[in-house]
């Protein structure tokens, strides 16, 4: 009972329809019951649920603990800011909320892409009459009327079939058409020729089939549904910062909770120890970490979008940075998609040099052919252009009548043309040796045909594979004098029959110039590049060579082994040093990925294909063709390549690890300014001195002042060695980033920052053990003090993050100008928030002498010189053997 | 037990007049086939049923007995007025029906849960075990691949097998048993990355079981690990593999932890790529 190995009774039985098609209530109540013939993204989570959970994770779980006990702290003892600062937490939440949901959302659109692939109307038969019909309303069990030019609105059984051609690219990714027919089929129903699929396009000829799936449950349904289900998880990015968030807010908490206990074991009251405890977490938490983070992937997207790359998602910019294999194209790619004929191989035996040979070789090129010349440019399928661009270059006769045609097909690998050319009638047949040779009886040797002998045929193949060896494309050509009338029927048993042998003309895909270098620079930075194509395999492996992706003899997987292969075998065969994909179809590239992100590698794979898009999207990284994709593949990548060009994913990748290196800059630039917001707090802690930094201060750094000079470390070039780097490992922050951040850079500024602290509060009169309120003239000034201190030893601390090894004198002072307009915002935002009345009211802060300005500029000045011995001391020891 | 012990002597198809319900019934007529049980083909028409409904569910019953009468089955045709659960129950009892089919619809499948369906309620009252069909593609009800989706630890393990490995032998399919293990998380890392030999740990003893009931029918199987979200996976291993047949246990999850955690079952029967049997086994031979 499988539908496409019935005759037509039982597949009309089969699906419970009549010849007269579908009565109007029953094919209503089949769309009550299959649901309307659409393409439908699958249900997934809602888009409130997923914003709702950027509240309930475990950094904002923290900060709404933080803000409810400054509420009910302001409940209880009013008047001590405490509402501001609980409402100036809220803010920090819901601030991070949006940022970090706008990063992780992204508008489903290959669903709607795959949407606009099927008809809006179709013609069926309903109760015996024919009509137009919205193609959504289509019914399992529905008679359906296919023509030249329809979009296919349904998979379907044929019941007639008048020559027939269906184009299946969207489903195989092949672009030739395949001519389909209503008998009976015994293989598999995938293969079967009397199917018709959704999304696909009638090329030629008519047809009636009886609809056996509609919406999702067709073949093309299912491209739809893995495009919408498959995801590849979070970005490694996404997996860092939650990982770096837990970190910190661990420190924060486990911080704020130490120093809590410690308050009231030193008999401070329960007051003075929550709020020291509330604001010592908040000094800890990074609350612009995510905004910098998102603000930083933008302008990276922007860098990469003028080196040709467009970024579609944010967190993929950095993910390039990350990749360890890229699984790509060959055909437009790695090549340039332009055919150019390389070689001509004629039989043995011509003893005028192979002129009549090749005349007649070049007259099947040329004639047996669709390309066209147009406005002085030859036009068409690149193979055919090739061949007529030859064919007219060599001065091959192009001008015939052309009587009739069996037309290429995937199946066939071959085509025919029966030609007048002058007085004669010619049959010119081009296509894959494999399929022209058996049609043979004789080879042109010396202007005359000459038996097809064995000795003929051994030094046919022997030129045939040593123009495969040197990645040719190869096509066979022959013809035959054709005397009789032109046949009406069975073209094919009656034309290919007998024919000439003329010679094989060899093609080339040339490798673009650029790939050689790219492929180079990929295997520097660790990174494996896997060729996945469609064509043949000795093709594949000669532009392997040639480009410098492959050194020793490869493994090379072809289609059908690959069909066999199991699970652990591909696995074994994924792990081998060099391996060519050949003879793939779109749907193998999801099983490769798959099996490649298993093992735990980072993938990025290309893809142009309707049927590229669910491996698009499994992929860590989906590259799609802007030249040659379809929008389906364009709409499910994360990455669209504006020149198809393989060379442009490795500039991405290094802008992509760039981005990566950046962020961990201002990681540690960000965590330097923690130690001296902390510290200060210890010491009012045990040592009884004035609170020297409020807490909306604290979020004026995070905030405020920091923001731009962060940015401005997102914006560094990628630094000089990069690429000779293996995939990182690593994560944002280790051990030794946050000993530099906290102890080494931060200790530094801690002690500068107490410094003027000190200094403000003894020339105010102040001595040890002095209680004052915080509303006190003195302790504000000194609080504003340790705010201009922090500021001022950040600015130092710009320069000393823009490179973890390298001089800041080699890199250039000026060379970063963002970093330059971020410090002058920096302190123009600061001398806002001392000397301005709104600033002085809303950060509780006093105007300061320019003296403490002149005393801490030297102190950041320091700051840097101490971060450049240590950055000589990396150095050096990098350098030393060993 | 012996696996024949597990082989069905009466199965009970619940046709009604909509045509996916007889086209679910051929799966029914084919495991009677197979299993050279009775086939008992049963509309059970309803107070407010309609006359033509009462037609095309009859036109059906015919259909199906006459197919089932061309494969050599014994059949018989029912037609009753009523409660179908009550009918159906009534009938199970009369007749010692081991195994009941029924077809899920569309409407049902949309409602959570399954709340105040009739597919729900013939599987939670039914005395005998209930294979409930979720049709969505008419044109392969004569699946050449069945996907058989595995959790931790199952019930009536023989019965489970007996009942894939003779749907495979008499539609000649591949059977995959696919287990997709819950993610491990680690509390900086987030989800763990798991390597395939690494998930292998997480194999469920009972697969080797079942394992060995397809190998005593001789029926082609291999084994596939997913992971991620349950339900997802299972579609999306059905979609990937062109699998036209996925059979999956009921969910025995309760209300509280389907709100909580979601439901699997209910995931893939909103989802399915293809056809799905969700089966309940209560054989008892005891």
């Amino acid at each position: 009972m499988k539908v496409h190995t019935l005759d037509r009774p039982g597949v009309i039985r089969s699906l419970l329809t009549t010849e007269e098609g579908l009565s109007a209530a029953e094919a209503n109540r089949r769309l009550q019951e299959y649901g309307p013939n659409e393409i439908r993204e699958v249900r997934r989570e809602p888009l409130s649920r997923r914003f709702l959970a950027q509240f309930t994770h475990f950094l904002a779980i923290l900060l709404w603990l933080a803000a409810g006990l400054c509420l009910l702290s302001h409940f209880l003892k009013p008047g001590e800011g405490m509402l501001s600062l609980g409402v100036a937490i809220i803010g920090v939440i819901i601030i991070n909320a949006i940022f970090t949901f706008f990063q992780e959302y992204r508008a489903e659109r290959a669903v709607a892409a795959l949407k606009l692939l099927l008809p809006f109307n179709v013609t069926v038969t309903r109760e015996g009459r024919r009509k137009e019909i919205p193609a959504r309303e289509v019914a399992p069990g529905d008679l359906i009327h296919l023509e030249e030019g329809d979009k296919v609105p349904a998979d379907a059984r044929l019941l007639e079939a008048a020559g027939l051609m269906v184009n299946n690219a969207p489903l195989t990714g092949e672009a030739d058409a395949r001519p389909r027919s209503a008998a009976p089929f015994d293989g598999d129903y995938l293969d079967s020729p009397n199917l018709v699929f959704a999304g696909t396009l009638v090329v030629a000829g008519s047809g009636t089939a009886a609809v056996v799936a509609t919406g999702m449950a067709t073949e093309f349904g299912k491209i739809a549904h893995l495009t919408s289900t498959v995801a590849p998880g979070l970005s490694p990015l996404q997996k860092e910062i939650t990982r770096v968030t837990r970190i910190i807010a661990l420190i924060a908490a486990t911080t704020g909770l130490f120093f809590f206990g410690l308050g009231l074991l030193v008999g401070m009251s329960f007051w003075h120890t929550f709020l020291f405890a509330v604001g010592i977490t908040i000094a800890n938490v990074p609350e612009g970490l995510l905004p910098t983070v998102t603000l930083s992937l933008a302008m990276g997207s922007q860098r990469l979008a003028r080196r040709r790359a467009l970024i579609k998602s944010l967190t993929s910019v950095e993910t390039l940075g990350s990749v360890t294999v890229i699984c790509s194209d060959k055909t437009g790619t790695l090549t340039r998609n332009r055919m150019e004929v390389r070689e001509v191989w004629l039989p043995p035996g011509n003893s005028d040099g192979g002129k009549s040979a090749r005349t007649r070789l070049w007259q099947v090129a040329a004639l047996c052919n669709h390309a066209q010349v147009w406005e002085g440019e030859v036009r068409g399928d690149p193979t055919e252009a090739a061949l007529l661009q030859a064919a007219l270059a060599a001065g091959a006769t192009v001008t015939g009548k052309r009587v009739a045609e069996i037309p290429f097909d995937s199946d066939r690998k071959r085509m025919t043309t029966l030609h007048r050319v002058g007085e004669e009638t010619l049959v010119l047949t081009k296509g894959a040796l494999e399929t022209v040779l058996p049609r043979c009886a004789a080879v042109l040797c010396g202007g005359c045909p000459e038996p097809l002998s064995d000795e003929l045929q051994a030094a046919l193949q022997e030129g045939y594979h040593a123009l495969m060896d040197r990645g040719l494309r190869v096509i066979a050509a022959a013809f035959r004098p054709w005397a009789g009338e032109v046949p009406g029927d069975h073209l094919e048993e009656r034309l290919e029959q007998d024919l000439i042998f003329t010679g094989l003309i060899g093609l080339e895909d040339p490798p673009r110039p650029e790939v050689p270098e790219a492929v180079r620079i990929c295997r520097e930075a660790g990174i494996r590049v896997i060729m996945i194509t469609g064509d043949a395999a000795r093709t594949a492996v000669a532009i392997a060579r040639e480009i410098g992706l492959v050194q020793g003899e490869p493994r090379v997987i072809q289609g059908p082994e690959l069909e066999e292969m199991s699970e652990p075998d591909l696995q074994a065969v994924l792990a081998e040093p060099e391996i060519i994909f050949a003879r793939m179809t779109p749907r193998h590239k999801m099983r490769i990925v798959g099996a490649l992100k298993d093992e735990g590698e980072r993938v990025a794979v290309t893809g142009d294909g309707v049927n590229d898009a669910p491996a698009l999207k499994r992929a860590d990284m989906g590259i799609a063709m802007g030249l040659a994709g379809t929008d389906v593949a364009r709409e499910a990548a994360d990455l669209v390549l504006l020149d198809d060009n393989f060379a442009t994913i490795v500039n991405a990748v290094e802008e992509g690890r760039a981005i990566f290196e950046n962020i961990k800059k201002f990681m540690i630039y960000i965590f330097a300014h923690g130690t001296p917001e902390a510290v200060p707090y210890v010491l009012f802690s045990v040592g009884l001195i004035p609170l020297p930094l409020t807490v909306m201060q604290i979020l004026a750094i995070d905030l405020g002042t920091e923001t731009v000079p962060a940015l401005a470390l997102g914006a560094e070039p990628p630094e000089p060695g990069l690429m000779r780097q293996e995939p990182r490992t690593g994560g944002l922050i280790d051990a030794a980033a946050l000993f530099r951040g906290y102890i080494f850079l931060g200790l530094i500024s801690t002690a500068a920052v107490l410094s003027v602290y000190f200094l403000v509060l003894f020339r105010g009169g102040w001595t040890w053990g002095m209680s004052l309120p915080l509303n006190d003239p003195l302790a504000r000034q000194a609080a504003t003090a340790t705010f201009l201190g922090i500021v001022m030893m950040q600015v130092g601390n710009v320069f000393a993050c823009r490179s973890s090894s390298e001089s800041i004198f080699k890199l250039g002072l000026f060379s970063n100008r963002l970093a330059l307009w971020g410090i002058v915002l920096e302190l123009t935002l600061a001398a806002v928030i001392i000397y301005h009345p709104w600033g002085q009211r809303l950060f509780d802060t006093v105007p300061l002498g320019w003296d403490l300005w002149i005393i801490l500029a030297p102190c950041s000045l320091g700051l840097l010189l101490a971060e450049e011995v240590r950055k000589w001391y990396v150095r050096r020891c990098m350098t030393l053997p060993g | 037990m012996t696996a024949e012990a597990f082989c069905y002597r009466r199965i009970l198809a619940a046709v009604n007049e909509h045509s996916n319900s007889e086209l679910a019934a051929r799966y029914a007529l084919s495991l009677a086939q197979a299993c050279g049980a009775r086939l008992s083909l049963v509309f059970v028409a309803q107070d407010r049923v309609t006359p033509e409904a009462l037609h095309r569910a009859e036109a059906s019953l015919e259909r199906l007995f006459t197919e089932a009468a061309e494969r050599s089955l014994e059949v018989e045709s029912i037609v009753q007025r009523g409660r179908p659960l009550d009918r159906i129950r009534e009938l199970v009892a009369e007749r010692g029906i081991d195994l009941v089919f029924a077809a899920t619809r569309r409407e049902d499948v949309a409602r959570r849960y399954f709340t105040r369906t009739q597919a729900r309620e013939l599987m939670l009252h039914l005395p005998c075990s209930v294979a409930l069909v979720r049709l969505v593609h008419p044109g392969r009800v004569h699946p050449r691949r069945i996907l058989v989706p595995f959790r931790g630890h199952l019930t009536r393990l023989e019965e489970r097998g007996h009942f894939v490995a003779r749907l495979a032998q008499v539609f000649g399919a591949q059977v995959t048993l696919f287990h997709a293990p819950r993610s491990l998380t680690g509390f900086f890392h987030g989800e763990l990355h798991l390597r395939p030999a690494e998930r292998e740990a997480f194999v469920p003893e009972d697969m080797e079981k079942f394992i060995r009931s397809l190998q005593h029918h001789q029926v082609a199987h291999d084994r596939r690990l997913g992971h991620g979200r349950v339900g997802a996976a299972i579609a999306v291993e059905a979609a990937l593999r062109r699998s036209d047949l996925i059979v999956m246990g009921a969910s025995e999850r309760g209300l509280l932890r389907s709100l909580l955690s979601g439901n699997p079952v209910e995931e893939v029967l909103q989802e399915s790529p293809c056809n799905l049997i969700i089966f309940m086994p209560r054989l008892d031979r005891s």
